[in-house]
């Protein structure tokens, strides 16, 4: 069956062009940089010459992204899709990978080259760091995670539900650690957290039902072995009958019921990729693998009206939150200071 | 693959907004989308990008390892009315935030009950703000909200997950025997203020709904064992799973009890029998047969013995204790269908059977066997009766009496709930009751009594800051052979979301029992001593034939309902007091009652009738406040009760006596208190240690004050396969005195009791 393609309007031009076949990648590329010098003529202070992008397959979502990243960088820098072989790429320019399979993909088949990820989990990128960190330690690979830090998520309950001290967490044996960083954050907020372990799936709701005896809400991370869609309903309604909130994963999972979640925009997204971009070619090396510096708050008012829970406006809790970080930021440590900025829970 | 874009998915905030999209392959050359947008509506929408068709699959694309981030799809029902969001419920029957609710309502979380150390279920009302709880007769609770009740609780409509709670044909609550253990109450929402605009006739001075925990939310296993004073044992296990097809839970309870130390009797204190021994079986569970259909079913058996002391009997001097051997069983099924978010109904059908059987040997001493002989003479129930053969008394009379008993209610129920818009609700239904009594004392045999109604609410709100309710009850009773229409009007204020001004109109009717309009109260006689075999054997003795000159006799005097009309202003608010939120709720009422039954209903006596008046006004206050770590409630009941005799000034042609009015009228009063109340404070410590206490009391209760503290200390201990719980309660009463009945007497002010939990 041939292709169908679908122009999405005159001025995404490139987006057409990147969902064009591999084979007429270098018809589009030699248009790209027609454009591109044209634009050179208008713009002086281009510092980004090229993305190459490996997507994640689905289009409208690559398209998405892209089009947040044109916003910054303006329409003139061209974005190719990259499917050749390594030789024929500009070894001097990043690949940004797009999901999770883009990311793996574009290790194996560019072995040589940078790599930039976005829309990944920290928890998979680092999974994936430490099993090649030993093989090819030199070369430069850095990450935009796609989610916030649990951090966020906590602080993001504790500015709806501000009376709450105890967090409920639940993980299986093998994504406990999801929550190690986090456990040890939380003293600091005057915060305490208690994880309990799934250790099978018949064991998730006696589990979560003891889980919502001690917490005074329960903070999900984007851990699938627990919340999923299979899952979640059930987890929901049983907090909820219990009159105990859910916070996170994700701001899906608030479409889908949860009270409220932390969640980074794709403006934020591609705001953080650009940055990195624009540090490689200024700099010559990528950032430390970071969440992106703003965030959003979404809040199921619904949801929090059948709870009884007088619900500030999404941008006072977000206001809340930095607050929150911010103060905890100021008397640490200048080092520490800036490893939160780092980590990208400061904006 | 085909390559399809999703622009269908507007959104509010282009920056922020967030495509969560999931490619389906249906087919080589097919993709559909699935588009997640801000506005949740768009969320349901598939999209079909295609060429060959839809499919409604979801993904589950998190479990394949795709990386997009998340694909969940929203609960169904979720915002509709199917699903069970602890909204308040009980009060219109539609879920309802608080400040829509027309009307206050209390709401119990299980989890405070279990907190505050609360040992058995009529107690959790001492937190209700102007309801009140005591002990009659053998030990028997009572409890009430703005008094006009004692030995029967007819005055409010009790359910358990929509069932009715009360004996069919009595109209009594017993709580001992009902069949609710502590740990599965998820909540209780006591609707105050007259309901009948919901639920019907009964339900006259309010509604307390049980709403117990859904089967599937206590998959595992639960033990829990407590002990303590006055031989008090609860043991607790529950079993269930939850499997795509089927939640269940099966859960036991026994619950044993010693009662008050002791009564008087004589002028002097000798041992009160009036505890329990009741077993209990319970069954729930939900068929979830398809997403828009599932079918509850919850089955019940409670078997044990409830001890009545031969001091408490009534007329007739009992030579043994005439326990009573309580053997219930209830069956229920609710078939809940939900065509949409947006429409919801279900059909309930439960039968409860209750089954009661009391016997004991009486002795009349010889003194007073002539003068019964001479009522059965003058009055005799039975013609076969040879008088000549009882003008003499050789020896005193003993025999067995009886008062067995065995109750059936059938109940049906559709209700439909229907979201028109987003700013008009509609919840409507029929109802029908079919109740059977067989009982050789209370009623001579069997008999029968129907009731049915059709029932509504609409809630309107015209703008974000105001909420009317309009709703009705219509209802049949052959009890009394009409039809009567309680209607409730009301309007909430609505401030910023968090407070609400609530101005209720309602008026209910309660109509008679079955045993109020049609007594045949007799005791029949069996293993009568040889001296009288002859004669009595068998022989049916009524109230006709027992000589009364107490009150004058209302036997055969036709009832007619009791009607109240209700006017309630009040205020629920939130104040979030970082790092504090503050929720008050303050209630003031006037209501009027009108045409009240007063009097004794004992087989001796028999005066009641449509005959009080009452005029009550007052103010309720219910708050919570909670910190990190702390949560303080509070709840205080102001009652004023002015309470006028209304009925005839003679019976029969014989006027009242002089003392009979006062105590008419005291008879409605005697659970009237003028203050009551409870302060609660819970304190989450290190090592998860809770500490609770509760001081409780109520004053002018009759001539004395109930006040009791209680305090508990649990220490929970969190393993990864199971939690364990250990816990120490100490009641201490601070006042000596007895409330209510000199009978009930507890030798020691402290009260002590452990527990130990475990929950895997």
């Amino acid at each position: 069956m041939a292709p169908m393609y679908r122009s999405l309007s005159k001025v995404r031009l490139f987006r057409t062009t990147y969902f064009i076949a591999p084979r007429r990648a270098a018809v589009a590329a030699f248009f790209c940089f027609i454009l591109m010098l044209a634009a050179g003529a208008a713009r002086s202070d281009i510092t980004i010459p090229l993305i190459y992008v490996v997507g994640s397959g689905n289009d409208v979502l690559d398209n998405y992204l892209l089009d947040q990243v044109r916003q910054l960088v303006g329409q003139e820098v061209p974005v190719m899709p990259v499917n050749e072989s390594e030789a024929a790429l500009n070894p001097g320019v990043p690949i940004v990978t797009i999901g999770r399979r883009a990311f793996t993909t574009a290790l194996g088949r560019y072995p040589q080259s940078p790599i930039l990820a976005t829309l990944i989990s920290q928890e998979y990128y680092r999974a994936i760091a430490s099993a090649r960190s030993d093989k090819e330690p030199e070369r430069s690979v850095s990450a935009i995670y796609y989610d916030v830090p649990l951090l966020n998520q906590a602080l993001t309950g504790k500015a709806i539900l501000p009376q709450s001290r105890r967090i409920a967490l639940l993980a299986t044996p093998k994504s406990t650690h999801l929550y190690s960083e986090l456990l040890s954050q939380l003293p600091k907020y005057n915060l305490e957290a208690q994880m309990f372990v799934v250790n099978s799936s018949s064991e998730l709701i006696p589990t979560l039902v003891r889980a919502l005896y001690y917490g005074d809400f329960v903070l999900a991370a984007q851990d699938p072995s627990i919340y999923n869609p299979n899952t979640i309903k059930h987890i929901l309604l049983t907090a909820y009958r219990r009159n105990i909130m859910v916070i996170g994963p994700s701001q899906a999972y608030v479409k889908a019921g949860s009270l409220a979640s932390s969640y980074a925009p794709y403006s934020a997204v591609a705001q953080a990729l650009v940055s990195a971009l624009e540090q490689w070619f200024e700099k010559g090396f990528l950032p430390k693998p970071a969440y992106p510096t703003d965030f959003n708050i979404q809040i199921n008012e619904q949801v929090g009206r059948s709870l009884n829970i007088p619900l500030p406006s999404e941008a006072s809790v977000k206001e809340q939150v930095i607050e929150q970080l911010r103060e905890q930021a100021m008397p640490a440590t200048k080092d520490a200071a800036a490893d939160a900025e780092n980590r990208g829970m400061l904006p | 693959m085909d390559v399809t874009n999703c622009f269908c998915c507007p959104t509010r905030n282009g920056a922020n907004s967030r495509f969560a999209i999931t490619p389906l392959q249906v087919a080589p050359g097919t993709t559909i989308l699935r588009c997640a947008t801000q506005a949740f509506s768009g969320f349901r929408l598939y999209f079909s990008a295609t060429l060959l068709g839809v499919t409604t699959a979801v993904a589950p694309a998190l479990a394949d390892g795709n990386d997009i981030p998340d694909k969940v799809e929203p609960l169904r029902g979720f915002y509709g009315f199917s699903d069970d969001i602890p909204e308040v419920l009980t009060t219109t029957r539609l879920r309802q935030p608080k400040t829509r609710v027309p009307g206050s309502t209390t709401v119990i979380e299980g989890n405070l009950i279990r907190q505050l150390g609360i040992n058995s279920l009529v107690e959790i009302f001492r937190l209700v703000p102007g309801m009140v709880v005591g002990e009659v007769g053998s030990g028997t609770p009572v409890t009430t909200y703005h008094g006009t009740v004692h030995y029967e609780q007819r005055r409010m409509q009790v359910l358990i997950d929509g069932r009715t709670a009360h004996r069919a044909t009595l109209s009594d609550m017993d709580w001992q025997s009902m069949p609710v253990a502590l740990e599965l109450i998820e909540r209780i929402e006591v609707s105050r203020g007259p309901n009948s605009a919901a639920y019907g006739i009964n339900a006259f001075l309010g509604t307390i709904n049980f709403i117990t925990r859904d089967p599937g939310d206590t998959v595992g296993t639960e033990l829990r064992i407590m002990s303590g004073s006055r031989d008090y044992r609860r043991t607790f296990a529950s079993i269930g799973d939850a499997t795509k097809d089927i939640d269940w839970r099966l859960a036991f309870e026994k619950r044993e009890f010693g009662g008050f130390d002791y009564q008087k009797e004589d002028g002097e204190f000798i041992p009160f029998h009036d505890g329990q021994n009741l077993n209990f079986l319970m069954f729930d569970s939900r068929l979830k047969l398809k997403p828009d259909f599932n079918i509850e079913l919850r089955a019940g058996i409670t078997d044990g013995v409830n001890e009545e002391d031969q001091y408490k009997t009534g007329y007739f001097p009992a030579q043994a204790n005439p326990d009573i051997d309580v053997q219930d069983f209830y069956l229920d099924s609710r078939f809940n269908v939900i065509p949409s978010a947006d429409h919801f109904f279900h059909v309930q059908v439960s039968f409860e059977n209750f089954k009661r059987r009391q016997r004991w040997p009486i002795k009349v001493p010889i003194e007073d066997v002539l003068p019964l002989f001479n009522g059965i003479c003058l009055n005799p129930a039975d013609s076969s009766v040879n008088c000549s053969n009882l003008n003499t008394a050789p020896e005193s009379l003993s025999a067995n009496l009886n008062a067995d008993s065995e109750d059936s209610r059938l109940e049906l129920e559709l209700q439909d709930t229907l979201v028109l818009s987003d700013t008009t609700k509609l919840v409507s239904g029929l109802g029908y009751r079919h109740d059977t009594y067989r009982s050789e004392t209370f009623f001579n045999g069997r008999g029968t009594s129907e009731q049915y109604r059709v029932f509504g609410n609409l809630e309107y709100s015209p703008t974000n800051w105001l909420t009317f309710n309009g709703g009705g009850n219509w209802e049949h009773t052959d009890t009394t052979g009409k039809g009567y229409f309680s209607p409730r009007l009301a309007a909430n204020l609505i401030f910023n979301n968090q407070h609400a001004l609530r101005f209720v109109y309602s008026e209910a009717v309660r109509t008679p029992d079955s045993f109020e309009q049609n007594p045949n109260y007799g005791f029949v006689l069996r293993n009568v001593n040889a001296a009288y075999a002859g004669e009595l054997e068998g022989y049916r003795l009524t109230t006709g034939d027992i000589a009364r000159e107490k009150f004058s006799d209302t036997l055969g005097v036709e009832l007619h309902e009791e009607k109240i009309r209700s006017h309630e202003i009040s205020y629920f608010g939130q104040f979030p007091l970082t790092p504090a939120l503050l929720t008050l709720e303050v209630r003031g009422f006037k209501d009027e009652m009108r045409d009240m039954i007063s009097g004794v209903i004992q087989f001796e006596e028999w005066n009641i009738d449509n005959s009080v008046n009452i005029d009550q006004k007052g103010f309720e206050v219910e708050g919570t406040l909670v910190f990190p770590l702390t949560t303080f409630r509070a709840s205080y009941g102001y009652l004023d009760q002015d309470t006028r005799y209304s009925g005839p000034l003679s019976y029969n042609g014989q006027n009242l006596r002089e003392e009979e009015v006062p105590i008419k009228l005291r008879l409605l009063e005697r659970l009237s208190v003028r203050h009551s109340g409870s302060i609660a404070v819970i304190q989450t410590l290190p090592w998860n240690v809770t500490a609770a206490s509760v001081f409780y009391w109520a004053d002018e209760f009759r001539n004395s004050q109930f006040e009791r503290f209680d305090i508990r200390l649990a220490k929970q201990i969190i393993q990864p396969r199971y939690t364990a719980e250990l816990a120490f309660v100490m009641q201490h009463y601070l006042n000596r005195e007895f409330e209510l009945s000199s009978d009930n007497n507890i030798a020691d002010q402290n009260q002590f009791f452990v527990e130990a939990g475990l929950r895997f």
